[in-house]
């Protein structure tokens, strides 16, 4: 398997050399990212990109004062994106951070980083491969409940379940509701099919 | 129910001589080329919300193969189930060789994908058996997700009621005329508080207009 891209956003170029220092020898690269004034921006500069996950600092206006969104920020808006997107917080201003609405298993002491820089290289392989393997193995169990003739209604449930949490993975903001896909609404839209398929037959024989 | 309907109705031609040097000023001639349709999976992209919504695709991945980051024929307009699920795949050193052995991806404006998919009765989408190209990038593009069955039935209606319209068009005087129309009117009714409900659901309605 190729190796997988994590992107760096940080506003200070130093600070993006140690880390791509850090990276050498692993399972993944380090890319930089630019960094973009507004965070929607950057958020779908971050997908575009096809990251595999990012590392981003908490501070993103030391050197670059236009730039109103932190780390945080942009972890969360991400999260608005694709669910569970494998991202990390590297911060020398912790306190603050934490105490921002996030998950704190997220965040981590730049010095601290830079000092041992294997317990978050190990974090970050880890986060990453956990993310596809949860979808590969939903992904298994969709492929065997649709190769099924006749579903329970325990199964249907659990494949439109199963289907969501793939398609948020992918695109949460996009995605479909649950409901769309159950039996009743499948039941409407074939209907409505059939009912214009008919009505056009009737116009065409008049 | 063993119906088999062709997966596209009409492929994607690439008609575009111009160049730029950023990939995404080609976006207005993708979106004409791929007739407002995800070059892999063919949904509308009305239905998810517009173009804005719908991703620029690099084929050959721009991650792997820089030097065609910009290149018109390189470029796949792609919704972004499809363009996120293919992500920076890609089984070979070379931005020509798009399979190995019988894994890889499938050209959507050079290959015709109605040879290696086909929709059944109910829309899902199948490869199709006799090839084994298909079956690789029907699972790693998540092709069997519930959301492409229910945007080409989406579609299906459409042009259902497109042609009923043109077809009421030439039978005004026709007796039955005003209870045929009315019957229309009814199914335009159901069929948008259906699209309301499932864009209204993607965007905010005032968003989605």
């Amino acid at each position: 398997m190729s190796k997988f891209n994590i992107g760096i956003l940080d506003d200070e170029k130093p600070n993006i050399r140690r880390i791509k220092r850090q990276g050498r020898d692993q399972s993944f690269n380090f890319v930089e990212v630019s960094l973009k004034n507004d965070v929607e921006e950057m958020a779908e500069e971050i997908i575009s990109q096809k990251l595999n996950g990012i590392l981003v600092d908490y501070q993103l206006k030391i050197t670059r004062p236009e730039i109103t969104y932190t780390g945080v920020d942009l972890v969360i808006k991400l999260d608005e994106y694709v669910e569970n997107y494998p991202s990390f917080i590297l911060t020398a201003f912790s306190d603050t951070a934490e105490n921002e609405l996030i998950d704190v298993n997220k965040i981590y002491e730049k010095e601290a980083y830079f000092n041992d820089p294997s317990l978050l290289n190990r974090r970050i392989q880890r986060q990453v491969e956990n993310y596809r393997k949860a979808i590969d193995k939903s992904e298994e169990e969709v492929l065997r409940l649709r190769k099924k003739d006749n579903l329970t209604l325990k199964e249907e449930e659990r494949l439109v379940e199963l289907d969501t949490f793939i398609e948020k993975h992918l695109s949460k903001k996009d995605s479909l509701a649950k409901s769309i896909k159950s039996s009743s609404y499948n039941k409407k839209l074939d209907s409505l099919l059939e009912k214009t398929e008919r009505l056009l037959g009737e116009i065409e024989k008049l | 129910m063993n119906v088999k309907h062709p997966f596209r109705s009409k492929s994607p031609l690439l008609n575009c001589d111009k160049t730029y040097k950023n990939y995404r000023s080609f976006k207005s001639y993708l979106i004409k080329d791929f007739n407002n349709r995800c070059g892999y999976c063919d949904a509308f992209d009305g239905w998810s919300g517009g173009p804005r919504v719908y991703h620029i695709d690099h084929f050959a991945p721009k991650s792997r193969f820089p030097h065609m980051e910009n290149e018109y024929e390189n470029l796949v307009y792609a919704c972004p189930f499809c363009n996120l699920a293919k992500g920076d795949d890609w089984l070979s050193d070379s931005e020509n060789i798009s399979f190995v052995a019988d894994k890889g991806y499938l050209n959507p404006v050079s290959d015709d994908y109605n040879d290696y998919f086909f929709r059944d009765a109910y829309g899902n989408i199948h490869s199709n058996t006799e090839t084994v190209q298909a079956f690789y990038m029907h699972k790693k593009l998540k092709l069997y997700l519930e959301r492409h069955r229910i945007m080409w039935n989406l579609t299906r209606i459409w042009k259902n009621k497109i042609k009923i319209r043109e077809a009421l068009e030439k039978c005004k005087g026709a007796e039955r005329y005003n209870e045929l129309l009315m019957h229309y009117a009814e199914l335009s009714i159901e069929f948008d508080e259906f699209l309301e409900y499932i864009i209204g659901d993607i965007r905010e309605p005032e968003e989605a207009i």
